[in-house]
């Protein structure tokens, strides 16, 4: 069983160095990766939730709460 | 000589799920839907309701769906760009973490941090789960250590440690099936509570709050949901690192943890009101027969499901910082878990322990998505697996000064205007307009960014260059 371990070790630190070089070559975020990055436009659209949330909050402040508790 | 090889690569491809492999991109296989439907499973069970029923025992129906929408989802959105991050460099937590954090202090976030709060979340649904079904047999007249809630629930934890250790893989495969049931029935219920009891009849009950002022009692339901909304960043690099796109990274994440999370809160949030509880396990009681059994089926599924999740992050984390842990020796760390079932803290005392972990990682999350930016998602891969003093993600004797010192500025400030264990806001003008974690992240977010403009990225300390 550990000698089992052990080779298993050896194999992932060997396969480690190996994606380590590899991920040297193909530099992520550019074209040459094949995980396609996050453009500044879909970003963007973080921007638009995070209004529509703000917005949620102000209307159930000035709107919705005074229904329960008017005073 | 071709079955060796191919035995071997099957051992990688093995291991990438559960070890400190870097992804490679032709190994990535969760697409966006994958992505939201694997978060949603998260949403689909023990937490969101139990969050809902603690937030409908603060505030009247709608107010309550307000409250969920805009706690869980905005504070996710300043957190969930560490997900493109993790992607792009298919690392894990334990990996990636050095580059804000230091190697030393990656280790102490672990074992302090992140071990003892995913502890905590199994926890939940494991009790609830043991609760579940000795309710079930209780309507049955099942009376004596058969229908102990205790041991239900260690049932449950070895029925999830079971699946983990014999097939971690297939768990994709689960999030493609289970999922879509669960919230079908999750549907079904949501359906029939509105039903039996009417919008009209449920959203004009008041519960008593957590603080005589209204408002401050809205606000502390809000909290609570932001301390869930902050509970992430230690939860993305898990499935991040499997994903094709970084935008499925960014957005499967916020789709999932938030406004399905929150969607999925109402059943909770309604049942609570009427019920006049915070235990799930007697949100349908009232209202019997076949529906209750769909109940029960579903929280029996779906706590299970929900553990696995859970556990799966706390074992490949602890695989990745120590890599001579067997998968079976990291899963192990798990059974700490039987100490929260024989105390079960964290379920019945969930709303200080949501909105406790919401002031300690919300600026831990917020100042590490500045350090992301300030470095351009970009990481040197060599330095950042060595551990050594060498290493230029060593910082000062392993750990990030600037780092931990912007955390204790965030944290400390959130829990100086908010208590979470008396539910006492002590600096009221603020948390009024805007809670406690929320402003305290940002803050602590502003303080690394001037720090490390002025001390890391000049000097280059954390911040090496990165090969052309």
């Amino acid at each position: 069983m550990n000698q089992k371990t052990e080779q298993l070790m050896e194999l992932i630190e060997k396969e480690t160095d190996k994606r380590i070089d590899i991920y040297h070559d193909f530099k992520p975020g550019t074209q040459e990766a094949e995980v396609t990055s996050f453009t500044l436009k879909q970003a963007s659209h973080a921007v638009y939730f995070i209004l529509i949330l703000v917005a949620l909050f102000v209307w159930g402040a000035v709107s919705i709460f005074p229904r329960y508790f008017p005073n | 000589m071709s079955v060796k090889k191919q035995t071997t690569d099957e051992m990688v491809r093995e291991e990438v799920v559960k070890s400190r492999l870097p992804t490679l991109p032709n190994e990535r296989m969760l697409s966006m839907t994958d992505m939201i439907l694997i978060q949603v499973s998260f949403s689909v069970a023990t937490w969101m309701l139990v969050l809902g029923a603690w937030t409908g025992m603060a505030t009247p129906l709608p107010l309550a769906i307000i409250a969920c929408m805009v706690g869980c989802s905005l504070p996710l959105l300043f957190h969930c760009l560490i997900g493109p991050f993790v992607a792009r460099w298919g690392l894990d937590n334990g990996i990636i973490t050095n580059s804000i954090a230091g190697p030393l202090g990656t280790m102490i976030i672990v074992v302090a941090i992140t071990t003892p709060m995913y502890l905590g979340w199994t926890s939940i649904p494991i009790v609830m789960f043991g609760r579940t079904v000795s309710e079930s047999l209780g309507f049955l007249s099942v009376t004596g250590p058969m229908a102990n809630a205790t041991f239900w629930s260690f049932v449950a934890l070895g029925i999830a440690f079971v699946i983990l250790w014999k097939a971690a893989a297939v768990l994709k495969f689960f999030f493609r099936i289970v999922t879509p049931c669960i919230v079908l029935l999750l549907a079904l219920l949501t359906y029939k509570i509105f039903s039996h009891y009417g919008w009209d009849h449920i959203s004009q009950i008041i519960p008593e709050g957590f603080h005589k002022d209204p408002w401050i009692s809205f606000m502390i339901a809000i909290e609570m949901n932001v301390g869930l909304g902050f509970s992430w960043p230690f939860s993305f690099a898990v499935y991040c690192r499997l994903a094709k796109t970084e935008s499925a990274a960014f957005y499967g994440t916020w789709w999932g943890w938030g406004p399905i999370w929150a969607i999925a809160c109402v059943p909770a949030i309604a049942g609570g009101l009427v019920a006049g509880v915070t235990d799930p396990v007697y949100l349908l009681k009232d209202i019997g027969g076949i529906w209750v059994v769909l109940y029960m089926l579903f929280l029996g599924v779906a706590n299970i499901f929900s553990g696995i999740c859970t556990m799966y992050i706390v074992a490949l984390t602890a695989r990745v910082v120590w890599p001579k842990l067997s998968w079976l020796q990291a899963l192990s760390i798990n059974l700490l878990v039987i100490i929260l079932i024989l105390i079960p803290a964290a379920y019945d005392q969930y709303g200080t322990f949501v909105a406790f972990y919401g002031a300690l990682l919300g600026p831990l999350g917020v100042v590490w998505v500045v350090d992301i930016l300030l470095r351009k998602m970009n990481i040197n891969m060599r330095e950042i697996y060595d551990v050594s003093s060498k290493s230029a993600y060593y910082y000062w004797k392993g750990i990030n000064v600037f780092f931990v010192i912007s955390c204790a500025i965030g944290t400390i400030l959130s829990l100086l205007i908010y208590n979470p264990v008396s539910c006492v806001p002590h600096i009221e003008g603020i948390f009024r307009v805007c809670g406690a974690a929320f402003p305290a992240s940002l803050v602590a977010g502003f303080c690394y960014y001037i720090l490390a403009k002025l001390f890391l990225v000049p000097r280059k300390i954390g911040f090496p260059p990165i090969p052309e």
